[in-house]
């Protein structure tokens, strides 16, 4: 997590500190105080979205009257990815000013088989010429370290409408191919590298590791697949 | 269904806390209406990145009409609750934080109609509706014409081939005032000289007809204000002599309420 320098901090009109201007002009919001599972958070979720080449917002830390804060940095004209906004989809035309589709669809992947952030995935997109996806997690404060704790379809939101009229848009075959591409890259290798990843956190790595290790099983990741599939199959 | 109001910002730059009013979005009632400030997005034009903004006006304008089709569809059943609710834009106020922001929804103690949304529009972005004032253009004029006028001894849009003209090809007459056997058809010279070509091109091959002879033949037509226009015009009111050229003012004063 890079350590930001500040330029100036603005304060919000309630008198909160809310931005943080870095020397080379960069803006950040200040998320919120630095602690044990911000780092576990931002640690893991960082290295599994670098292997799956998910684009992320940058983070950092910086420190404010002896206390240390977690921030994301702030891009200008960022939209939730809402079934509010779908009539930015609702026809051919207006679904292909989106930037590779499918990577939304990445993201709802990571919540399904990665469940152990108490969080799910921010999925958002930049209003550009064509609309571009980011994302982050933002750390749950109420969950203390790792905790396996499966979603189901409607808790992530998929079985909206609006979100199945996105994916069917898309191809089944592109779609498909996203889920098997997915399932490739979670290979031993990665699970070894998070498991060293977890190491580092030497007071607790191994209920984190036993939490992590369900992710990982077969038998879960089956069922994931399977879910994906029978929902692809319907869009 | 309450009737509500709900201003939406544009969130120029977090490090100066900055919303700017950008529209209004009024539901409940004969609602919704959505109003979008032409005179903010124009600030917002100078203010943002060109393609900021370029997405931020593709977007708004997607929204406006999307509760534009909401309104007119009126295809939900009275028993559910409308999309646009106050329920829904509590959550979109409390869940959305982006750079489209939406406050609260403001109760209204009052039918939505099209006069309170002009009001509200009024009072919260100091603006006023203006209501899209096209000039009747020739096309819009003549079928105007030619729908008012009385279907039993007027026959409109009449094939060539249903009179007893020679022609197989399809060409079409605008009017046909069956009592005096007078024909009508228009040439709208506001359009390209490609399409005006073909369209005099059918005038010609009618003119030729054995049968117009007995039959009077107008061309509808108004001259234009482009000088390469008016000489292409006068050219071919030249070459057709067999019918009788008549400008719609020309027209209205002859035939109109006949």
């Amino acid at each position: 997590m890079e350590t930001l320098h500040p330029l100036t901090i603005s304060k919000s009109l309630t008198g909160q500190p809310t931005h943080l201007l870095t020397s080379d002009y960069r803006s950040f919001l200040l998320h919120c105080p630095l602690n044990q599972q911000v780092i576990l958070t931002y640690r893991i979720s960082q290295f599994i979205f670098n292997h799956f080449k998910i684009a992320t917002r940058k983070n950092g830390v910086f420190s404010f009257q002896g206390k240390k804060y977690y921030c994301v940095e702030d891009i200008e004209g960022l939209y939730p990815f809402d079934d509010w906004y779908a009539y930015m989809w609702s026809s051919k035309k207006s679904f292909s000013q989106f930037l590779q589709p499918k990577n939304i669809f990445k993201l709802f992947l990571v919540d399904l088989f990665f469940p152990i952030f108490g969080a799910h995935t921010e999925k958002t997109f930049v209003g550009d010429k064509k609309y571009w996806f980011i994302s982050t997690i933002y750390p749950n404060s109420d969950q203390r370290g790792l905790v396996f704790n499966p979603p189901n379809l409607s808790q992530l939101g998929l079985d909206i409408p609006s979100f199945r009229s996105f994916f069917g848009n898309l191809q089944k075959q592109e779609i498909t191919d996203a889920l098997m591409e997915f399932k490739a890259l979670f290979h031993e290798k990665f699970i070894v590298d998070v498991k060293y990843q977890i190491s580092l956190f030497s007071e607790d790595r191994n209920s984190y590791w036993n939490e992590f290790k369900k992710c990982a099983s077969v038998d879960y990741q089956n069922y994931v697949t399977n879910l994906m599939e029978n929902y692809i199959a319907q869009l | 269904m309450e009737s509500f109001y709900s201003i939406i910002y544009y969130k120029t730059n977090p490090l100066s806390d900055e919303l700017l009013a950008i529209g209004l979005l009024a539901g409940g009632g004969e609602g919704p209406w959505f109003y979008l400030s032409k005179k903010r997005m124009r600030i917002l034009k100078e203010v943002l990145s060109k393609s900021a903004f370029f997405a931020l006006n593709r977007s708004l304008k997607g929204f406006q009409d999307k509760v534009s089709h909401y309104r007119q569809d009126q295809s939900d059943l009275l028993l559910f609750d409308p999309y646009f609710s106050i329920e829904e834009m509590t959550r979109i106020h409390k869940y959305l934080n982006g750079a489209l922001v939406y406050s609260e929804p403001v109760v209204v103690n009052e039918w939505m109609n099209f006069t309170l949304y002009e009001q509200l529009v009024n009072s919260v972005l100091g603006e006023s509706i203006q209501q899209p004032t096209t000039a009747k253009t020739f096309l819009s004029q003549w079928r105007e014409q030619v729908r008012a006028f009385d279907k039993e001894t007027w026959k409109r849009n009449v094939i060539a081939s249903e009179l007893s003209f020679e022609t197989i090809a399809p060409f079409k007459i605008d009017l046909w005032q069956t009592v005096e056997n007078k024909l009508f058809k228009a040439i709208d010279f506001s359009k390209s000289e490609k399409i005006n070509l073909q369209q005099i091109h059918e005038v010609v091959l009618l003119s030729q007809e054995s049968a117009i002879k007995e039959i009077d033949f107008h061309v509808i037509y108004e001259m234009p204000k482009n000088v390469e226009k008016k000489k292409f015009v006068k050219k071919w009111q030249q070459e057709i002599k067999d019918c009788k050229w008549l400008t719609i003012q020309q027209f209205l004063k002859s035939y109109q309420k006949k």
